[in-house]
């Protein structure tokens, strides 16, 4: 938003509700430059892309979802203010031609700001296959703004549509608001005329006197701020139209514009008998069975980590293997104690480290997981598991980032971005941090598994689950913020679009490179300059206070800073400041098993911690590296007197 | 009216396959604001199409959209079903 009185460059805005294929469109034509950037003041973000339209570069912006510029939640409240008071040259509102009634219920709305507005009927393929025929130009007189089809998702009529809008961005004029029955419009100019009078000064009239009409809390605020004693004055119009027809007046503003989109649907669309489609309602069938549904989500689940984790294992072998020869080879040229080798080395452990994550784990999962999302499976899932889920105090959909967390925690934070209420983001990425990521598990297994037993490692992963469920469970007690239970629309199953995938993927690749893979390599600058220096005693010095606590011998120290700024670096470590590969001759076996529960629940690793900020905010991010490293204290400090009675 | 909503169902009343009249809301602002979002108004017709296991939330078609929604935001929507199956 920075860059809004600086770029000169035309402004064309994408609105829609959720699942018009608003993004879809974007995708087709933004290409690898699109960013995403967070809303001021919020942790919601939108994408954005400088676009070549002919020979114009025109600045194309794709808003959350919203199904009315009445704000429900953190995303579309972010959506509804930008809309309200940034520049913008023209709006292309996408809709989804299948659902074009519902979906008019938006453009009226949209209407009422007085932008010059073009509208997208999208996936007139699905309307076809519904039975619905929509006459464009008829809909285009009657709400005075150009109208155009496309299918999205094949990039039909993209072309056209976007060369269109910006050729006549400039001549479009305003669009006017639509004019609704005569009751509710008395209403609405009553209230005008008071704002007028009273000096209840608003660029947006009619919209603000429909909104106050309606009761919505934001703009009801917004009126008090701006004339004290506005809402009891405002009492008196809603009290007019909620006698008038017995019903709260929302509810009679409401179903004024349903009734004037039904009216315009009649008006434009001929509704004739759907062709056969039968077999998605038969996939459907299946994928939602009570029974096949569940089957089918272990097996799709259990696919994508499976042959993540299996590629990822395969790729990343021969990756190391190549850094490694690297690291030998400069060894060959530089004397092992040096500091140009120190520091020549660490960059590159901190580039194979980000090379070795990114390649074989992150790109086939984000892969993936676009395409699942692309298809439209994943409110299928979020059906399913919502029953189960919601005991924890999560929806259905919190069920992805904490398997993904068996993997690599950055994916995991990134894949909360499908939760759309920050709580419950908040939830599950605090969950997902205590995950056992790869890094752990080798932790787990190398060391726990390895001298004491695998027993014990299963015992302690189980242990790790019953402790997330847990925290799981006090964590949603703790804020209980209403939970309104799940609403949420089940799109048509869709052709994943190559060019839509690809760009998803993409721009998450990107903020992983931007900001885990730089910390990543700080992180083993930082680390190889304290070996140089050989600062290892004062760091263990330092830490005694925590590794007399938990009786840890006080070389591990030093492992304790290398876990947060590399987990996987922790056990390789251990072995370098134990000085031995043979841990059983300098720690007990409880002591293993305390040094283990510590790593395993302690605070974030740099890259997760970078991440979390990006998506969280820091604020939340602190918060949850608070609660892990109390907890993985008060866990070891716990271990410490409880192993012994099993070990 | 306050009568009638006592005796007629609410929406988690339905069976599979049934279709029904919305006919009014008793949540509050907030709810009926959801509801009418994603196209559930009074007087609209609304089929329930699946049930979750385990509590889990309700498959609704109504003017062509499948709708998800939980049983607890179901229980405050009356309807008067108008087919029987």
């Amino acid at each position: 938003m920075k860059n809004s009185s600086s770029a000169p460059c035309l402004r064309l805005v994408l609105i829609g509700q959720p699942n018009c294929g608003k993004s879809t469109l974007f995708n087709q034509v933004a290409g690898y430059r699109s960013i995403s950037t967070n809303f001021a003041g919020a942790t919601v973000s939108f994408t954005s892309s400088l676009v070549q339209i002919g020979d114009q570069t025109i600045e194309l912006i794709d808003l959350p979802g919203l199904y009315s510029l009445t704000a429900i939640d953190p995303a579309t409240e972010a959506a509804k203010q930008f809309l309200l008071f940034e520049k913008i040259d023209l709006v292309v509102n996408v809709v989804d031609a299948s659902l074009l009634c519902r979906s008019l219920e938006l453009t009226l709305q949209m209407a009422e700001l007085g932008l010059p507005m073009v509208l997208c009927l999208n996936m007139i393929d699905e309307a076809q296959r519904k039975g619905v025929e929509i006459d464009g130009e008829r809909l285009s007189s009657l709400l005075c703004a150009p109208v155009f089809s496309t299918i999205a998702s094949k990039g039909i009529g993209v072309e056209t549509l976007f060369t269109r809008s910006v050729k006549y961005a400039r001549s479009i004029s305003p669009m006017h608001p639509i004019t609704m029955s005569k009751h509710v419009e008395t209403a609405i100019r009553s209230v005008v005329d008071w704002m007028k009078q009273c000096g209840l000064d608003f660029d947006k009239p009619r919209l603000l006197a429909i909104k106050l009409l309606e009761h919505d809390p934001y703009y009801l605020d917004l009126a008090e701020k701006r004339l004290p004693g506005a809402v009891e004055k405002i009492k008196v119009y809603q009290q007019m139209l909620e006698e008038a027809h017995g019903q709260p007046s929302d509810q009679v503003i409401s179903a004024e514009r349903h009734a004037k989109s039904m009216e315009l649907f009649e008006e434009v669309a001929r509704v004739g008998s759907r062709s056969s489609s039968l077999w998605r309602d038969r996939i459907d069938d299946l994928l939602m069975h009570p029974i096949v549904g569940y089957v089918i989500m272990l097996a799709v689940l259990y696919l994508l980590f499976v042959s993540v984790f299996k590629l990822g294992a395969f790729l990343e072998t021969p990756i190391l293997a190549f850094f490694q020869s690297l690291s030998d080879q400069m060894a060959l040229h530089w004397s092992v104690d040096s500091f140009t080798y120190h520091l020549l080395n660490s960059l590159l452990q901190g580039f194979s480290g980000g090379v070795s994550i990114v390649l074989p784990y992150l790109f086939p999962f984000l892969l993936l997981m676009a395409l699942i999302e692309d298809i439209g499976y994943l409110p299928r899932m979020a059906f399913l598991t919502d029953g189960i889920m919601h005991r924890l105090g999560l929806h259905g959909t919190a069920i992805i980032p904490l398997l993904l967390g068996y993997g690599c925690t950055v994916p995991a934070v990134m894949a909360t971005r499908i939760i759309t209420r920050p709580r419950d983001r908040f939830i599950a990425s605090t969950l997902a941090l205590f995950v056992p990521c790869s890094a752990r598990m080798t932790l787990i297994l190398g060391l726990v598994g390895f001298y004491l037993g695998g027993a014990y490692a299963f015992w302690l992963l189980l242990l790790n689950i019953v402790i997330i469920l847990g925290i799981g469970l006090v964590l949603s007690r703790l804020s209980p913020e209403e939970t309104p239970g799940m609403i949420m629309e089940i799109p048509a199953f869709q052709a994943p679009g190559v060019k839509v995938v690809l760009a998803k993927t993409w721009l998450r690749i990107k903020d992983f490179i931007v900001i885990a893979w730089p910390l990543l390599i700080l992180g083993s600058l930082f680390l190889s300059i304290t070996e140089w220096l050989h600062w290892q005693e004062g760091i263990n010095r330092m830490f005694s206070p925590l590794t007399r606590l938990l009786d840890l011998p006080e070389k591990v120290g030093l492992t304790i800073i290398f876990g947060v700024l590399r987990k996987e670096l922790s056990m390789l470590m251990l072995f370098q400041s134990l000085g031995t590969t043979e841990v059983l001759t300098v720690m007990t076996p409880v002591q293993i098993m305390v040094f283990t529960v510590f790593i395993l629940f302690y605070l974030p690793c740099l890259a997760t911690f970078g991440i979390m900020v990006r998506e969280l905010g820091m604020r939340k991010t602190l918060l949850a590296s608070a609660l892990s490293l109390f907890l993985a204290i008060w866990l070891a400090w716990l271990t410490r007197f409880i192993a012994p009675l099993f070990l | 009216m306050m009568r009638e909503e006592k005796i007629l169902p609410t929406l988690n009343q339905l069976k599979v396959g049934q279709a029904a009249t919305i006919v009014a809301f008793s949540g509050g602002w907030g709810l009926r604001q959801r509801l009418q979002q994603v196209g559930l108004h009074v007087g609209d017709i609304v089929r329930l199409k699946r049930n979750a296991v385990l509590g889990g939330p309700l498959l609704l078609t109504v003017n062509q959209a499948d709708i998800a929604l939980s049983r607890c935001m179901a229980a405050h929507i009356f309807v008067r079903v108008t087919t029987l199956s």
